[in-house]
């Protein structure tokens, strides 16, 4: 302050060299200083050393750029986004649950499958095997109504004379050896004419369909009762008159119904698809958990 | 497109339209922000800062001087910044304006490495000079001498008149020329701004 008192006392100009460079003072003031400086040799050396700062920061390089500072244009928001889902805290240990409930159920169905189809042929197969090698159970072991339900092994050549004797002869006989879909498929497929039931009192240990299998194949699981013998004769002897029994009990010696079969793949499918997309999205819930 | 065009494209919410004005702009917006702040990430900072304010906030631009309007938007980045490096001081305001990072070109071509050396140590110490400044006068300095703002222009980009910018700057210039004389013998061989 001091300082500034002296130099307007003693007339200095100080205060406009700043201005008197940038000719930022009125033709007046200019004409002052131009005056003073002339007069004034420290003005002047003051004068001189503010240019000299002036040009050496009008000298300055301009700093390099770090990179372009463009602005990059918003992503649209897609419909749905994945992202929201694994915001929330539980979302993760519901996955998980969701996860090994859907792989459990997973398991049980395949396994349920694997072992109806190793259950289902060996159940089936002795009999079938007997009938083609032409064994049939003596009268001891099986009682007459399930040996005149065997099939025979081959049509004979002389089916056609045969065809007239059916009613009196092997029950299972005539509809069989006619080679026509519609007489065939009503003997085979009336439940208790099938050697299921004699399979059944032949083999030592019957092995049980698992319980997905057991609802669709009645007939092939347990030893039929008694009961339901005689009126498979019944039927049988009464001939084509019979009403046709329902063509999904046709795949009995498979173990399976024909029309449970592709809705129970799609079981399968369905739940793997479902096991594996939740597997991904838990491992994903993961993923952002950890970025957070 | 000129740049009132380019403005009003950028009013309708063109992001390619304020990018091109970014281009004409960013060298320039940058070195303000390095000069005042003396740290090139800090200058990055405050760039990137300005340029997303500007973009959200050009609808209410009224028209004017675009250049002033933006430098303002700067200015008010590069405050932000300071005070809140006042508030944390994880590198004191001493310690950059002692020590600016790095921040100069290679040698030219025609540049002797003795002069290159000695380019990098007046550089060095003018924005040590310029750090030691407060912050209105540096600023007014930097506007000025730097970038070659007029007056009137620095006036409208502080908020201030033009008398109080010639005092800003008159003082600024002072403590600077007064700082670089005390450290004249790392000046070119004590030729310039000797006494």
């Amino acid at each position: 302050m001091g300082r500034i008192i002296g130099e307007v006392r003693q007339g200095h100009k100080r205060d406009q060299l700043s201005a008197y460079i940038d000719n930022q003072l009125s033709p007046a003031e200019v004409e002052e200083v131009r005056r003073h400086l002339g007069q004034c040799p420290a003005c002047a050396e003051e004068l001189r050393t503010l240019r000299e700062a002036v040009m050496l920061l009008r000298e300055l390089p301009p700093v390099p750029l770090p990179g372009s500072f463009t602005l990059v244009e918003p992503a649209r928001k897609p419909l749905f986004d994945l992202r929201g889902l694994f915001r929330p805290r539980w979302a993760y240990p519901a996955l998980q649950y969701a996860t090994v409930i859907s792989g459990f159920l997973l398991v049980v169905l395949l396994s349920g499958d694997l072992s109806a189809q190793f259950a289902a042929p060996r159940a089936a197969m002795a009999p079938s095997r007997q009938a083609e090698q032409g064994f049939l159970p003596s009268s001891k072991d099986v009682p007459s109504e399930a040996r005149g339900l065997a099939v025979p092994p081959a049509p004979p050549p002389t089916l056609g004379a045969k065809e007239a004797e059916a009613p009196e002869g092997v029950p299972v006989a005539p509809p069989v050896t006619t080679g026509a879909p519609e007489p065939r498929s009503k003997v085979v497929s009336t439940p208790p004419a099938t050697p299921l039931p004699l399979a059944a009192a032949r083999a030592p240990t019957p092995i049980p369909l698992p319980s997905p299998w057991s609802a669709g194949v009645p007939a092939a699981t347990a030893t039929p009762p008694a009961s339901a013998t005689p009126p498979a004769l019944a039927r049988v002897e009464s001939g084509p008159t019979v009403a046709a029994p329902t063509p999904e009990v046709r795949a009995l010696p498979e173990g399976r119904s024909a029309l449970n079969l592709p809705l129970w793949r799609g079981m399968e499918l369905g739940l793997g698809v479902v096991f594996f997309a939740l597997l991904a999205l838990t491992f994903a819930a993961r993923g952002a958990g950890r970025k957070r | 497109m000129d740049e009132n065009e380019l403005v009003a494209a950028s009013q309708g919410g063109s992001v390619a339209a304020f990018n091109q004005l970014v281009v004409a702009y960013q060298e320039a917006v940058y070195n303000v922000a390095y000069r005042v702040l003396g740290d090139r990430e800090a200058a990055a900072d405050a760039t990137q800062e300005a340029f997303l304010s500007a973009y959200q906030s050009i609808k209410g631009f009224r028209g004017g001087s675009f250049r002033a309007w933006l430098f303002r938007i700067v200015t008010n980045a590069c405050y932000d910044l300071l005070r809140t490096r006042k508030r944390r001081p994880a590198v004191s305001l001493e310690e950059v304006a002692s020590n600016p990072s790095e921040a100069w070109s290679a040698p030219g071509e025609m540049e002797s490495p003795d002069d290159y050396v000695l380019r990098r140590e007046l550089n060095r110490e003018i924005q040590a000079g310029l750090g030691r400044l407060p912050p209105e006068q540096r600023l007014a300095v930097v506007l000025c001498d730097v970038q070659g703002f007029s007056y009137q222009e620095i006036a409208l980009i502080t908020r201030s008149s033009v008398g109080t910018v010639k005092s800003r700057l008159s003082r600024g210039r002072e403590h600077l020329r007064d700082y670089l004389l005390s450290h004249r013998e790392l000046l070119s061989s004590g030729k310039r701004l000797t006494r």
